[in-house]
């Protein structure tokens, strides 16, 4: 107990508990901490709801610890004593702090001792699981994520042990999902698929033509409308007009196929597909698409500008009959057509951002809702795009345009459709499909289960008791050893119901085998009796028989089946038309049954020597590889003992031999030794003591690509160099330049900046018209994009909150208000002068996950932004305190509801902290965008000012997005925006750039919070005082770089806390 | 088809020859508690939630306690009226967030609008853990809906567990028998399941000895449920070998309409409780979309839950409640008529109804519409609670839990019992 002879005296001074051994603080300080802490945090008092008197000197006593750490914190920061008492000299803090700081550092210590390490031994999450198994199989699309419960989160984190617990249904989970990835990893038949080349044109695709019945496409040749396509109305104009319709249709041939609305009627949601193309086989095919951007003028396409979009209508009444009997409606005069040029409804597209230039179209392409990609479609200039994409059989790829309004051509009886229309539209050409891209075969996935050769060639044990059918010979079935329906009569067996009567047999050569099955029948109905020849429960090749036979002439019947694996097979026959009429007079035609009379197995002649490669005992190898893949870490041959019990259990009873593996397979998945982080052998049982080779492999793995070691770091692991520190760097080097590193960026920020809930609101849609999934995507591609630049170029952790470029395309550009940022693919360019973007802080994907769908929370986002980017924790509310409810009819604002809520000063004191950032985020809406004003639902109504009638104040909407309909919309615009606000500290800001300013005076701030959440990212577990001096050494080493990024993220790796268990 | 052999062999030889031994109406060998009276007498909870709240005027009688006036909702129920009891001035604690608190109409987890929102066990969940293997199926949880499989029932962790939205794949599963090779095939994959944990468990348990003490209690919780899926599965494989319940029932239509699919679930829930196949039921009842088919409604049911006050909309929404409650009248018939030993399968099924919201047009989350029937309580009365300060709803919970025979004094934020309901 060294430090606490005199440490105990100086905690006397915060608490009114007499302790012993005063006198060795000078009793000034002594009484000055008497004076300046208990004066309001006695057992009376309880300010803050803080009573220092239940403190006591046993640290190992985590709440206790943890108070006392909130002491250190607050005296530290300079927080308490209050500004407003008589505070302490720096040098009667400093003497406090550091003794309090040693004790802390020391229970910390003996903890960690305790406890058997600063970290515990936690199970993978499901996205690490995923990943895993992805590569472990390489099955590089696997999805089985979602079969698995959510994980839960501690620190902000789904890595830390404390909130990655195991219940009965996780593990059953675990089971199923074994066995799901594990069945997708072996093809099912053993040639090779052949790898073909599918190219059509778009014209022909079945949602093409049917996008044509919807009125949302054009047949086209050149530029100009293709021959054929032709309309009638549909329903009765005359008796129910809101029925009837024009229905347009197209069957002929067309070079090209122009899309004119982004939504193609509402039974059509998955765009435009290429139908045509089935894939029977998964794999991974390579597509091409050629696409470009026009407008559409009634008949023709020209030039992609934006301009008016126009309806036509140059029919009226009245409908009539024509001699075919359909309804017509009469063409207008010229007079009337005349008048507005028969225009009757347009509207403008967004000239007033991008002017009346030439634009680029976006296609998206996406697989089962989930985006492939976007590609662009430019003016007249036919693209060709290219991408790969893992399909399995029967999958579809769809296309939407992204830059195309809800709702294209006129559809009523009065006009032709987009013959009459003019607006915008993209072009398809043709589509094109190869595949499947075959590297190798058998593909890699089943290779990493059954090497070389294919997994039903493995010869099995022979099962006991069962007849034996060897090279050359042929074998008579006993038909008293029969399962199944039916029972002996005499020397037959009689079936009297349906189902498959079966027996097994061990076949000791590959090759084709016969059966031969004598049989008859017992005639009743209107067909012979009907029976299947089986195999291992499937139906052998032609083996379909009418046994139309009675018992005086039994007939012969047979089939062959072939035997890749040698070993016992299940053989039998299925009868599947059993009858029985009771009320049929004639006992005689009463019942149909089936009798068998003779039963045998012909096999091959032996095969030549040395053509069967595969020996039985191999199967013991290929569990042993994989479980030292899946183990992380060398595996001995005894301890796969357990596992190869199974599959011997189930060969034993007969199981094919790809079966009986993956229920071998199944069990290392479900071991603790694979679901568990920090089994791998090496591991100290106790203490703060360095971890093994083979444990760092997996925390740096995990870390970097949230999946398993390589070969190359397994290997490293093996002769115990990966913990040298050079060798260690290189190796963080090479992951993060790896594209598996994307995993990390994307499920760092997923959780660290809490993109992961981009999707958890929809913006109201009538607040946030022009929210489409474009944007979304865009705005999770920016950050991720932004993060990953940070960490190749090794950017200062300033860039966080400031930085003097942006990463944007064209349609963030457009929600910051950027002009001549044209296309999908996101750009490094300047910041604008006077912008007020720059950082994670002011970008849309950060903006829209602190907002709900509909307002914002000065509160949440002040939040946000002090555990997020400063590493400041929220503390929880005093109960029985509501909530603060934004509102968003207009009467109140959020700075008014806050200023409230803060007049209770149980409230204020972590308010005056949490608040001021999201005040100053105030600018910004739900989903990004600058904001003088707030938006208020509904149309501008008139209101008085003075004796005159006015517009109230709004703002005009233009989207020409693809989910909505309204394509302008005019809005309300409610109380300006108030973004100045005081820190808790007393500096004060204006605005966004003026918070920005101020969070940039502290860089080692934003330093010390990206190291401590990368930490916990790494390691699973939160960050305890111990931790602290080890986080300052990253910051001051990485003060060169003004806090580089990836320098903290290398000074992470090679810190004592990576290396500690 | 199982049929008399008129030529060779008896009926008996037939039956044991094709494996069919005759259904028992009750697994007296699964039940751990067999012999003793009470344990014997099975009981069950069918647990109904409509998503878009029902009009409080014509639902809560204007007076409490017994003898009140029925309300045009409650008469649709009137020849059960002494076996129902209907509730007012109850909700969840803290639920709040209008129609995000469909989840948690079971669960009573606060705050399910909340970013930080986790849902927590549902009513049938809990139960299941104690009594579900007592049946072939633990729980059922059963949606109508446009589409999709939102549901009530929630495991511990807080998962959804989907419900099912068609009557014909669940009459299948429950009632038609597969092949025996099917049957072997399913037996064989539940004993590799068993085999294999039997492995994983031994290695956990070995790795026990050489951890650290931290270390040893995540582990330690992997082991426990890994006995604990053995254990599942056990019981798994022996119902796989039992014969299902035969009934006479048609397999049912997966309808398109409301009423059709309201009707068709109601009427599968009645034979699984009959066949005794389970004794959990929820079933959520997702009117959003639903306009054709409904006398007297024209619009689209969200948008007549939101009708601002307009007496024509009510007067639609009305028609679509009626038409609701009468679908509940006929479960109830259709329990009452059923007799198990000498009780109806009313008096053994608490049947609940109710809503998550209490006002739909505001998306109010309190004053919940709910009634109890049958299950064995004491009914015939109008609970009526505090407008202003509601009830705990939760307390409900904790009752027919109790009633149920499982034990249990918490349910959510809820520590104590219904006040004003006795058990029969």
């Amino acid at each position: 107990m060294r430090g606490t002879v005199w440490l105990l005296p100086v905690m006397t001074l915060c608490m009114s508990v007499p302790v012993l051994r005063a006198g060795e603080v000078p009793a000034a300080t002594r009484a000055l901490f008497k004076q300046r802490c208990t004066e309001c945090h006695d057992a009376e008092t309880k300010k803050g709801n803080f009573d220092l008197a239940v403190l006591t000197a046993d640290f190992a006593r985590p709440d206790n610890a943890a108070r006392w750490l909130q002491v250190y914190d607050r005296v530290a920061a300079g927080e308490m004593p209050p500004k407003k008492k008589a505070r302490p000299t720096d040098a009667e803090r400093s003497v406090f702090l550091a003794a309090l700081g040693k004790e802390l550092t020391a229970a910390d210590g003996s903890a960690i001792i305790a406890g058997g390490g600063r970290t515990t031994v936690r199970r993978m999450n499901r996205v690490e699981y995923e990943h895993v198994l992805r590569d472990l199989l390489a099955l590089p699309l696997l999805r089985v994520k979602e079969l698995l419960p959510e994980d839960g989160q501690q620190f902000g984190f789904d890595k830390v042990a404390g909130a990655l617990d195991i219940s009965h249904i996780q593990m059953t989970k675990y089971l199923q999902a074994a066995d799901v990835a594990l069945r997708q990893a072996i093809v099912p038949g053993a040639n090779r698929p052949e790898t073909k080349v599918w190219r059509e044109p778009a014209m022909r695709q079945d949602s093409a033509r049917g996008s044509v019945a919807h009125k949302c496409g054009v047949p086209l040749n050149g530029r100009d409308l293709a021959p054929g396509l032709k309309s009638q109305i549909a329903g009765n104009p005359v008796e129910d007009y809101g029925n009837s319709y024009r229905a347009p249709w197209f069957d002929g041939e067309a070079e090209s196929f122009v899309v004119l609305s982004g939504v193609i009627g509402a039974h059509q949601p998955e765009g435009i597909q290429i139908d045509r193309f089935r894939p029977t086989v998964p794999g991974w095919y390579r597509v091409r698409f050629s696409t470009w951007g026009l407008r559409w003028e009634r008949t023709h396409a020209v030039a992609a500008v934006r301009g008016m979009v126009r309806h036509y209508e140059p029919f009226g009444l009245p409908f009539f009959k024509d001699s075919d009997g359909r309804w017509q409606s009469t063409p207008l005069s010229a007079e009337k057509l005349a008048r507005k040029g028969g225009v009757t409804g347009e509207w403008q597209e967004n000239v007033e951002f991008y002017g009346t230039g030439e634009t680029t179209h976006i296609v998206r392409a996406s697989l089962n809702g989930v985006p492939l990609g976007y590609f662009n479609a430019p003016s007249l200039k036919p693209t060709t795009h290219e991408f790969k994409v893992w399909l399995n059989p029967g999958e579809r790829i769809s296309f939407h345009v992204m830059t195309l309004p809800g709702n294209g051509a006129p559809g009523g009886g009065f006009s032709q459709g987009v013959l009459d229309y003019d607006g915008p539209g993209v072009a398809y050409d043709w589509f094109e499909v190869e595949g499947p891209l075959i590297a190798q075969w058998p593909p890699e996935s089943q290779r990493r289960l059954f090497g070389e050769i294919s997994a039903n060639s493995y010869p099995r044990p022979p099962l006991a008791g069962a007849p034996t059918v060897d090279a050359g010979t042929t074998v008579t079935l006993p038909l008293t050893a029969f399962t199944g329906p039916g029972q002996m009569v005499g020397d037959e067996r009689f079936l009297n119901t349906n189902g498959t009567a079966s027996m097994v047999v061990n076949c000791t050569v590959p090759g084709d085998h016969e059966l031969e099955v004598t049989a008859f029948e017992t005639h009743a109905g209107d067909e012979p009796a009907k029976m299947y020849l089986m195999e291992g429960g499937n139906e052998m090749p032609h083996a379909r028989f009418s046994v139309d036979a009675l018992r005086a002439s039994p007939k012969k019947f047979r089939a062959r089946f072939n035997v890749a694996s040698v070993g016992p097979v299940t053989v039998g026959v299925q009868f599947v038309n059993d009858f029985f009429d009771e009320k049929q007079t004639d006992p005689a035609q009463r019942d149909r049954n089936l009798f068998l009379s003779r039963f045998t197995v012909t096999a091959p002649p032996s095969p030549p020597v040395g053509t069967q490669s595969a020996k039985s005992a191999d199967y013991r190898t290929l569990l042993q590889a994989f479980a030292t893949r899946a183990f992380r870490r060398p595996v001995a041959s005894a301890e796969i003992a357990p596992y190869a019990v199974i599959v011997d259990l189930r060969l034993g009873r007969g199981a094919r031999f790809d079966e009986a593996m993956i229920a071998g397979y199944r069990a290392i998945l479900c071991a603790p030794d694979f679901l568990f982080i920090g089994l791998e052998a090496g591991v100290p049982k106790a203490g703060n003591a360095r971890m093994g080779d083979h444990a760092l492999a997996s925390r740096l793995s995990f870390f970097l690509w949230n999946s398993a070691p390589d070969a190359e770091l397994l290997a490293l692991a093996d002769k115990n160099a990966l913990s040298q520190p050079a060798t260690l760097r290189a190796q963080a080097e090479r992951m993060l330049n790896d594209v598996r590193a994307e995993r990390f960026i994307e499920h760092f920020l997923d959780e660290w900046l809490e993109l992961k809930k981009i999707d958890f609101t929809t913006p109201d849609p009538n607040l946030y018209p022009e929210f489409d999934p474009w944007l979304r995507d865009s705005m999770l591609a920016e950050s991720q994009g932004y993060f990953r630049t940070l960490l190749s170029r090794n950017l200062s952790v300033t860039r966080l909150v400031a930085a003097d470029t942006l990463l944007i395309n064209q349609r963030l550009a457009e929600l910051y208000g950027i002009h001549g940022v044209t296309g999908a693919e996101l750009r490094e360019i300047p910041l604008p002068p006077g912008s007020p973007r720059g950082g994670f802080l002011t970008q849309a994907a950060v903006l829209k996950v602190t907002a709900n769908g509909t307002a914002t929370s000065p509160v949440l986002r002040g939040v946000w932004v002090m555990e997020r980017l400063l590493g400041i924790p929220r503390q929880p509310p005093p109960p029985n305190i509501p909530a603060v409810e934004p509102d968003a009819t207009g009467a109140v604002t959020i700075r008014q509801m806050i200023e409230k809520h803060r007049a209770d000063s149980a409230c204020a004191s972590c308010h005056a902290k949490m608040d001021p950032p999201g005040l100053a985020l105030e600018s910004f809406d739900v989903i990004g965008g600058w904001r003088d004003r707030y938006r208020l639902e509904g149309a501008p109504r008139k209101i008085q000012k003075g004796t005159e009638s006015v517009d109230e104040p709004s703002l005009l909407i233009v989207s020409s997005t693809a989910v909505n309909y309204r394509s302008r919309t005019r809005m309300r615009l409610g109380s300006e925006v108030d973004a100045s606000g005081e820190l808790a500290d007393g500096r004060t800001f204006t605005d966004v750039n003026g918070l920005r300013a101020l969070l940039l005076q502290d860089e080692d701030a934003l330093a010390r919070n990206l190291v401590r959440q990368l930490l916990i990212y790494a390691t699973g577990t939160g960050i305890r005082f111990a931790d602290r001096a080890a986080i300052e050494e990253i910051i001051a080493r990485t003060k060169p770089t003004h806090h580089g990024v990836r320098d903290l993220l290398l000074g992470v790796v090679a810190s004592t806390l990576f290396h500690a268990k | 088809m199982l049929h008399r052999s008129a030529s060779v062999l008896s009926r008996r030889t037939f039956l044991r020859a094709a494996g069919v031994s005759l259904a028992l109406p009750f697994l007296h060998a699964m039940n751990p508690q067999a012999g003793t009276a009470t344990a014997t007498i099975p009981r069950r909870i069918i647990a109904i939630c409509t998503n878009l709240g029902v009009l409080e005027r014509y639902f809560v009688p204007a007076e409490a306690g017994r003898g009140y006036a029925l309300t045009p909702y409650l008469d649709t129920l009137k020849e059960f009226r002494e076996q129902f009891t209907v509730f007012s001035g109850t909700s969840h604690p803290d639920v709040t967030g209008g129609h995000s608190a469909e989840a948690t109409f079971l669960t009573a987890a606060p705050h399910p609008g909340s970013a930080s929102f986790r849902n927590s066990i549902s009513l049938d969940q809990f139960a299941a853990e104690r009594i579900g293997h007592l049946t072939r199926v633990s729980a059922l949880p059963l949606v109508v809906a446009k589409n999709g499989n939102q549901s009530l029932s929630f495991t511990s962790s807080g998962v959804m567990l989907p419900a099912e939205n068609s009557p014909a794949q669940v009459f299948k599963a429950l009632f038609i028998a597969g092949d025996a090779a099917a049957m072997e095939r399913q037996v064989e994959d539940l004993r590799t399941g068993r085999s294999i944990l039997d492995v994983v468990g031994q290695r956990a348990a070995a790795l026990q000895q050489q951890l650290g003490s931290a270390d040893r209690q995540r582990v330690d919780q992997y082991f426990t449920s890994v006995r604990e899926v053995e254990r599942r599965l056990v019981i798994a494989e022996e119902w796989e070998r039992k014969p299902k319940p035969t009934v006479t029932a048609p397999v049912p239509r997966d309808e398109e309409y409301l009423l059709e699919k309201l009707a068709a679930m109601y009427d599968l829930a009645h034979l699984a409780i009959a066949t005794d196949s389970t004794r959990l039921i929820t079933l959520m009842v997702r009117l959003d979309g639903f306009s054709e088919h409904i006398p007297g409604v024209g619009s689209e049911s969200h948008n007549l839950s939101h009708h601002v006050g307009r007496e024509d909309k009510i007067g639609q929404l009305k028609n679509l409640e009626l038409a609701q409650f009468r679908q509940l009248a006929g479960l109830l018939k259709k329990l009452n008529a059923a007799k198990e030993g000498d009780a109806t399968l009313l008096d053994r099924t608490q049947v609940l109804y109710g809503s998550n919201l209490g006002n739909g047009n505001n998306h109010d989350n309190h004053n919940l519409p709910v009634i109890l029937a049958g299950g064995g309580f004491k009914h015939g009365q109008h609970l009526a609670f505090d407008k202003t300060n509601n009830y705990p709803l939760p307390n409900l919970y904790i009752s027919m839990l109790q009633r149920l025979g499982v034990e249990c004094s918490a349910f959510s934020s809820s520590r104590g019992t219904m006040r004003g309901l006795e058990m029969t």
